[in-house]
């Protein structure tokens, strides 16, 4: 189960970045605060949003395996939350020291 | 262990229109029920609520235990959609790791059909060569009930026939319920077959029957 997880956070990752870098970039001086807030939070949801419109036949792919689609927005959440606190503690740290 | 799956009082309607009234069915493992109907008479939705990702009036039972939306629990039931599932950026190998599991992904490989493609991303494979998998990925997964939506549905005779092998050789296992247009495909591997005709369901012995309601012209 964890492995099918996975994968489908994998799939919402370039999304997710992509989003999130370009919110960091438009707001330059906040930068090290702006990608893991956004990581966490908006770009999280919009890559899933996107694939709920854009690749929704994949979710059978989960459903199949008894995998919900609740199931997969909270792992993806979990884990963009997990990576983006560390990448927030490290930014933040970075530009501080 | 013989496993039941019993759908009953199914009643589904979009806006004013009934498109479901009362369905009754019955699956048990070792059988194959084909699910026959004209376009929109309601296969897909009947099998989409019986897997439990479109909401009804319903009650569907596994052995006997209620279940709201069967596909959540691990293992029960699995359900080929009339698209693609298989995300495109997995290759086959890949896909066969996921589902089968690691240890039997070779022996789920060693087949001539998925041989040749294994390294290949299922994006980049042929409609036939997808269905093919995607059936196969479902037929080997531990589920007690299989329900598969227009498996033969743009899929060449040749692939059709090794489709029908590869369900008839699972079905011992398992209980299989399948729709498809290519109703003679269908009557070829079912050990039973249903129509639904004006929301409800028949039950169909031959082409007379399908003649009868009106779903083919000529016998």
């Amino acid at each position: 189960m964890l492995r099918l997880l996975l994968t489908f956070y994998r799939s919402t990752l370039a999304l997710n970045w992509g989003f999130s870098l370009a919110c960091a970039i438009l707001v330059f001086i906040q930068f090290p605060k702006v990608l893991p807030i956004s990581l966490m939070s908006s770009g999280s949801l919009l890559s899933f949003y996107y694939k709920s419109l854009s690749r929704k036949g994949d979710y059978f792919f989960y459903y199949n395996r008894g995998i919900s689609k609740t199931q997969l927005l909270l792992f993806t959440l979990l884990m963009n939350g997990c990576s983006g606190g560390i990448l927030y503690i490290l930014l933040n740290h970075a530009t501080h020291s | 262990m013989p496993h039941i799956l019993e759908v009953d009082s199914v009643q589904k309607h979009f806006d004013e229109r009934s498109i479901l009234t009362d369905i009754y069915l019955q699956c048990r493992t070792g059988e194959i029920i084909g699910l026959l109907g004209r376009n929109g008479s309601g296969k897909s939705t009947l099998m989409q609520i019986i897997f439990g990702t479109i909401d009804a009036q319903k009650f569907i039972r596994i052995d006997g235990k209620v279940y709201e939306a069967p596909y959540k629990t691990k293992d029960l039931i699995a359900y080929l959609p009339q698209h693609d599932f298989v995300p495109k950026h997995l290759s086959v190998r890949q896909a066969a790791r996921l589902y089968p599991g690691k240890a039997s992904a070779e022996r789920f490989l060693d087949d001539p059909v998925l041989k040749p493609l294994s390294g290949s991303k299922t994006g980049s494979l042929s409609g036939g060569e997808v269905r093919y998998l995607e059936i196969k990925l479902l037929l080997n997964t531990p589920c007690r009930f299989i329900m598969l939506d227009e498996p033969f549905s743009g899929v060449s005779p040749v692939m059709v026939e090794q489709i029908q092998k590869l369900i008839l050789e699972t079905s011992p296992e398992k209980g299989i319920i399948l729709s498809d247009h290519d109703y003679r495909n269908v009557l070829k591997i079912t050990s039973r077959c249903c129509l639904i005709h004006q929301g409800s369901l028949k039950q169909i012995s031959g082409r007379e029957d399908l003649l009868r309601w009106g779903y083919i012209l000529k016998a």
